[in-house]
């Protein structure tokens, strides 16, 4: 296993270096002089001459991409140039918001997917088995902005069971807290849910056409305690997987879902900074969230390979 | 050999096997495509937006900046059919004209990532230069390592919000699904003997990509480029929904949604049309790809 992870990291450095520099040449795809860029075309000559200076634009490429890269090692992301903040401490700030977002979402589409995958797979073609896939279908294809403002118009506007907008820190209390967070959660759980039930449903199905099964069933367990004790925990290999690398994609629509209940997570702040054109700040939020992407993915293709040992040998 | 050929064509053809036969090409294809559950009704709505957006100034009753100040933020009724916004702007003649955008993006963008992604992918897995072949399928996985929107939020800022960025910007993001698909079908059939037979008798490189290996990796092309405008055109309408796509005053269905997200309360038809609209024409493409898909894949005729 160790010598599996090992390769597995060895694998992700020309990555990473890759990716360094896709994020590094993002500030020099801008057309024209990327301090004025930022800093907007009244800006004086000297204003923009200090800039240039302080991020180094003055360097020739390599050397300007081998010192950022030197002090992206060292953990230092740069500084916001609209608010002067370090880049790392602004997304430290903003962290917990998205986290809290992404693991209720993961709990609520979870919550919901895998049991109703388990029925839809034990009563095929069932009415409910029906509906269930056909719900799942419309869930993928749902834009997360449309079924936000969806939720807003009916539990908002028209119910008035749930403030609309708005962040309330854990802190300042959970009920609070819990209240602004649902409809978020519900966003980005939507499109989870529906992924992992089409999977829980196809894979539980597989599993239930192998012999051991058969040998279960023919020993005369009853059809919960076969699925419970015998085909769940096979079944769920691959769902574990999926449910991994949505992990990661929650990552983007939380852009969109922290953009539209105005909660000050890390995809807020990457659509802020980009608005100020504060390119540092960009530069570090769009790094940091590949970083934690492929990091989500490393550790997603490790639990596979510990559930299942074939994947490690071969 | 002659005893079957007799036999193989009689006067009458009861079973229809020939017919049957001639027809595995496009148009059985196409048969296959009509009898899965829900290609019929996703052309029929492909279709529908289609017309749309090339007969848009003669379906839209009205003007898309044609502003009536005496009837802002109608409720939908016989002459404004999903209201009016609050410039008095008809929302459905909006929401036609906004299906040009849509589609323009989703042919647009998924031409780039399929040409680039397609040529990059025959690249790296028809020509054997290892280092070729490694460098592009690294760069492949680094811009897999971004999440999608990050990405593509990521050029439009780097490269100012406008509709060609947004082109290029989900263009860009698609390339590699492209690659790694093509690679893949590139590897499995650049081993079979009539790509060897071909290479013996001294055909070009070129021509036996573009010849032998293309024509066989493009079943799973169009599954995965239908599947892409739908991509292509939630992309755009999350760029244009932060404001960050298209710009006013050319309507957008994603920039429609970000304006009336703010009138929920007293015109919510604002939202909902545009995003109805993104909605319908997204789940179209998703069906036909899945039904593209399972007409192409013989292993799912049961």
């Amino acid at each position: 296993m160790v010598r599996y992870i090992l390769r597995r990291i060895l694998a992700m450095l020309p990555v990473l270096f890759l990716v360094s520099v896709i994020v590094f040449s993002l500030i020099h795809l801008t057309p024209g002089d990327p301090a004025i860029t930022m800093l907007g075309e009244e800006a004086t000559p000297e204003a923009v001459a200090a800039l240039r200076a302080k991020l180094g634009l003055d360097q020739p490429l390599p050397v300007q991409y081998l010192r950022w890269v030197g002090s992206v090692l060292q953990g230092d992301l740069g500084r916001s140039i609209r608010s002067n903040q370090p880049v790392s401490e602004a997304i430290a700030q903003r962290l917990p918001v998205t986290l809290e977002l992404a693991i209720l979402s993961v709990l609520i589409g979870v919550a919901i997917a895998i049991p109703v995958g388990i029925v839809s797979a034990m009563r095929r073609n069932s009415p409910l088995d029906t509906a269930s896939t056909g719900v799942a279908l419309l869930g993928v294809s749902l834009p997360n902005f449309f079924l936000a403002i969806l939720l807003i118009f009916i539990f908002s506007i028209h119910l008035r069971w749930l403030p609309p907008i708005g962040y309330t820190p854990l802190a300042d209390g959970i009920v609070d807290n819990i209240k602004r967070m649902l409809m978020p959660a519900i966003t980005l759980g939507t499109a989870l849910s529906a992924i992992v039930m089409r999977m829980t449903r196809s894979s539980l199905l597989e599993v239930l056409d192998q012999d051991y099964v058969r040998t279960a069933r023919a020993k005369g367990l009853t059809e919960m305690r076969m699925i419970r004790v015998h085909a769940l925990k096979n079944s769920l290999i691959p769902v574990a997987t999926v449910v991994g690398l949505q992990i990661g994609g929650l990552l983007g629509g939380a852009i969109i879902t922290e953009t539209i209940f105005a909660l000050p997570g890390i995809g807020r702040l990457l659509v802020d900074s980009i608005f100020q054109r504060d390119f540092p700040l960009v530069q570090g939020v769009v790094l940091f969230t590949s970083l934690a992407f492929l990091v989500v993915n490393l550790l997603v293709d490790l639990l596979y390979a510990f559930l299942d040992p074939r994947i490690r040998y071969s | 050999m002659q005893g079957t050929k007799i036999a193989a064509a009689p006067v009458a053809d009861p079973l229809g096997q020939q017919a049957r036969r001639r027809a595995t090409g496009l148009r059985a294809f196409f048969a296959r495509l009509m009898r899965t559950r829900m290609a019929p009704v996703a052309s029929l709505i492909i279709a529908l937006v289609v017309l749309c957006a090339v007969f848009a100034p003669i379906i839209a009753p009205y003007g898309v900046e044609e502003g009536d100040f005496a009837a802002t933020l109608t409720r939908p009724n016989r002459e404004h059919l999903m209201g009016t916004d609050t410039l008095g702007r008809d929302v459905f003649s909006r929401v036609i004209y906004g299906s040009r955008v849509s589609l323009q993006v989703g042919v647009i963008a998924v031409g780039i990532a399929m040409i680039i992604g397609t040529a990059l992918g025959l690249i790296a897995g028809y020509t054997r230069i290892g280092l070729l072949e490694s460098t592009i399928m690294r760069a492949m996985d680094a811009l897999l390592a971004f999440p999608t929107l990050v990405l593509a939020l990521a050029i439009t800022a780097a490269l100012g919000p406008s509709l060609t960025n947004v082109m290029i910007a989900v263009g860009i993001v698609g390339i590699p699904g492209y690659a790694r698909l093509v690679r893949g079908q590139v590897l499995s059939v650049r081993e079979r003997e009539f790509i060897e037979a071909a290479r013996t008798i001294g055909v070009s490189d070129l021509r036996i990509m573009w010849r032998h290996i293309l024509p066989n990796v493009t079943a799973p092309l169009i599954v995965q480029a239908s599947l892409g405008v739908a991509f292509a055109i939630l992309s755009e309408a999350s760029l244009s929904f932060l404001g960050l796509g298209v710009q006013p005053p050319t309507p957008s269905w994603g920039a429609m949604l970000s304006f009336g997200k703010d009138y929920l309360n007293h015109a919510p038809w604002m939202a909902i049309a545009p995003g109805a609209a993104i909605f319908v024409t997204v789940l179209a493409f998703n069906f036909l790809g899945d039904g593209i898909r399972d007409a192409l894949d013989p292993h799912l005729h049961r």
